[in-house]
């Protein structure tokens, strides 16, 4: 009997003393942001900067509605640390902070031009591996300096790592900012060999803009696509389910919303020779029109359709031309290939930009405007 | 052993499903995808044939021979010193599998969740709490995964359902891309995945009702396969064939991936976590189970419980032996070869019971 109740106090005094891993949130200084710059002086360096928020400064609203709180301190603070890799700069991080950095919370990470042209596939790895980190973190080029971006003090959110990863969720709502890309998108299309289009912030004094995409090509930046590309590529992967499209009927602008849209690649070969047929169908409503017509009229809607159709084929046009300039097949036009005719793409995949640059795309849109709003 | 410990048929489907399904769901999508790509799921139903096909001769057997367990039968047919050959590959291929399971719990958990907790610490923890409920007999085991068994389904259901938004099925697409011969060549290490039924042919003569073990095997074959399938294909559309191979967990990261309006449930992992626990305990208690069970026929002994605690230190060292994970990967490869080992006794064992029986009626 004693030795059992031995045993008990024992495992009790091992159990109640609660888990090895213990540790309290405020020992924790959460990295939330995190900007990737090339370190003009020393080539093997990168420049990091890590927007540390503290949860309490967070709260209380920051600079300007925190005067209550007598401090004038920032809810986020950006370290600037020059090291050769991101593990090491972390350890610097933390002789300059007495929490423990974590990157638990990251939310956004914001890549300079420089270090995207240098190439990401080594300078990601720390963050794919260490296993703290989300794959859904979102992804941003800067033309310049990614410091700039995280250095924006946002109207809309205190902290700004908060403010720049929400950004990305409106690509719902426009059709001209790319596709939301988050890490584990772009560590799958390095490893997939495959194109992509990472969204570029252009930084301002209280806001940033998404304004077109970076295009990234074996891993490498290779150059940039405008807003007018980005819808074009879109349309062609057949993913935006909000945003606005402007046309003009008869010397009058329209404006088209977008409620949904799909689209087919449809890849043919015929005598060894490959071609594409894209078709694109979208449904909306009739958002504006500048003209005195009524929206009621049949032929009025029947010659907006057709204008926001052209346009969609221009737009989509315009991308081809502009991707195919680059070499970058960021449509997925390489893998419609792969999915119907396999034997074929073994055959021509190791020469895929050639024939990228010279396929000929055939794009057709189809609108519907199905509603015209409230008025006529 | 223990007369009265017998088991239900819907126990048994439960117990080895889970066992089987908890053992290797969480990597096996890369090993898959590494062979294969996009084609696994075709390779993973054909393995699942294979073991339906293992799962029937094994009981077959056991009616021909008068409900004998594996390990008698294999003594019967193949003579004693093949049959305690076969017996000890049997033992080998349950102790590892029970060491690779513990081995896989420990750095799954460490690595997502206890990160400064002692390896020694979480396995210990494990194993004393798998041999406790040995201890108790097989019935509390059958027990314990039919409490488990629904909560998993629910919590694998919920990470599933949660990737779909980011799911693109035509990743699938070509279906048998990677030519037939890629699939011949992985054949043996997918059959391994499924390797624990083999273990039917111990269960089959403890079933309350024996009539069903047949049906039982086979439902559970074809919930691992489903479960597997699902997976792979879930897998594969949210990461497509490279990323799923570059993935050491692809599993935890299709849950570490689901992103839930809110900060609410930004932890969703902590649930796999959670699911990893409970389909490894089950498992690890199987494997273990089956290990000292056939144990105890090879040296003759009456009581397995005995076993169970000499066992503890072998289980122990073994799981603690691999020194990274790259060795623990190895550990897998001889899991393999014994696999198609015993599988390819079983075969044998039935091709010379078919030849004996004809002997008898001639």
């Amino acid at each position: 009997m004693p030795a059992k109740v031995v045993g008990l106090a024992l495992l009790l005094a091992i159990l109640a003393a609660g888990c090895w891993d213990v540790r309290d949130i405020e020992d924790y200084g959460f990295i939330l942001g995190m900007g990737i710059d090339a370190s003009p002086e020393a080539r093997q360096e990168l420049r990091f900067t890590f927007e540390v928020v503290m949860p309490a400064q967070a709260a209380t609203g920051g600079g300007q509605s925190g005067a209550a709180a007598g401090q004038q301190l920032s809810p986020f603070w950006n370290m600037v640390v020059k090291e050769k890799t991101m593990g090491k700069a972390l350890d610097v991080a933390a002789s300059r902070m007495y929490q423990r950095p974590s990157l638990e919370h990251l939310r956004v990470v914001v890549l300079g031009e420089d270090v995207g042209r240098r190439g990401l596939s080594d300078v990601l790895d720390f963050l794919l591996r260490c296993g703290e980190v989300r794959r859904r973190v979102a992804v941003y080029v800067v033309s310049g300096e990614a410091e700039k971006a995280l250095s924006v003090k946002p109207r809309v959110d205190p902290v700004n790592a908060v403010y720049l990863a929400n950004l990305q969720n409106n690509d719902r709502e426009s059709s001209s900012i790319p596709q939301r890309m988050d890490l584990g998108q772009v560590s799958r299309s390095i490893h997939e060999d495959r194109p992509f289009i990472v969204p570029r912030l252009v930084p301002g004094k209280e806001d940033v803009i998404i304004s077109g995409g970076a295009v990234f090509k074996k891993a490498r930046l290779v150059g940039w696509v405008t807003p007018v590309e980005v819808e074009g590529i879109r349309w062609i992967t057949g993913r935006i389910p909000g945003g606005r499209v402007a046309g003009e009927v008869g010397g009058k602008s329209i404006t088209y919303h977008i409620m949904q849209s799909k689209s087919s690649i449809k890849p043919r070969v015929q005598d060894g020779r490959l071609s594409l047929q894209v078709e694109i169908e979208s449904e909306g409503m009739l958002a504006e029109k500048e003209s005195q017509a009524s929206a009621l009229s049949p032929t009025f809607v029947d010659q907006c359709e057709q204008a926001i159709a052209r346009q969609i084929e221009g737009s989509a046009a315009g991308a081809i031309k502009k991707l195919k300039h680059y070499g970058a097949d960021v449509f997925g036009f390489g893998r419609a290939v792969e999915r119907n005719y396999p034997n074929y793409w073994i055959e021509i995949s190791p020469r895929w930009e050639e024939y990228f640059r010279a396929v000929d795309v055939n794009v057709h849109a189809t609108v519907h405007i199905r509603r015209i709003g409230v008025v006529r | 052993m223990y007369p009265e410990d017998r088991i239900t048929a819907t126990q048994l489907v439960m117990l080895l499903s889970t066992s089987v399904f908890g053992t290797q769901y969480l990597l096996m999508p890369r090993i898959i995808a590494s062979w294969v790509g996009r084609d696994g799921w075709i390779l993973l139903s054909l393995s699942g044939l294979v073991a339906a096909i293992v799962v029937t001769l094994i009981i077959v057997l056991n009616r021909r021979y008068e409900g004998k367990d594996i390990l008698e039968f294999a003594s019967v047919i193949l003579g004693r010193w093949f049959g305690f050959l076969f017996i000890g590959f049997f033992v080998a291929l349950f102790y590892l599998l029970s060491t690779y399971t513990l081995r896989s719990f420990g750095d799954v958990i460490k690595l997502f969740l206890l990160k400064r907790t002692p390896l020694e610490v979480i396995i210990l923890a494990m194993l004393f709490t798998v041999a406790y409920l040995l201890g108790h007999g097989m019935n509390p085991l059958a027990r314990a995964a039919q409490v488990f068994f629904p909560i998993i389904a629910l919590f694998i259901g919920v990470v599933f359902l949660g990737v779909q938004p980011l799911a693109d099925y035509t990743e699938v697409l070509p279906v048998f891309g990677q030519g037939l011969v890629s699939l011949v060549k992985a054949a043996p290490v997918s059959c391994a995945f499924f390797v624990g039924y083999s273990a039917v042919g111990i269960f089959a003569p403890l079933l309350r009702e024996p009539g069903r073990a047949l049906s039982a095997g086979l439902a559970a074959v074809g919930l691992t396969l489903f479960g597997y399938v699902v997976s792979y294909i879930i897998v594969l559309a949210v990461f497509g064939p490279k990323e799923s191979e570059y993935l050491v967990y692809p599993v935890v990261e299709l849950a570490r991936t689901i992103d839930v309006p809110g900060a609410l449930a930004e932890r969703i992992d902590s649930l796999m976590m959670a699911l990893w626990i409970m389909t490894d305990f089950i498992a690890v208690s199987f494997s273990y189970f089956i290990a000292s069970f056939s144990l105890a026929k090879l040296t003759g002994l009456k009581e397995i419980r005995p076993l169970i605690w000499v066992l503890i230190p072998f289980l122990y060292f073994g799981a603690m032996l691999p020194r990274d994970m790259g060795a623990a990967q190895m550990l897998s490869w001889v899991l393999y070869y014994l696999s198609m080992v015993v599988i390819g006794f079983i075969v044998l064992m039935f091709l010379i019971s078919l030849r004996k029986g004809k002997g008898h009626a001639g």
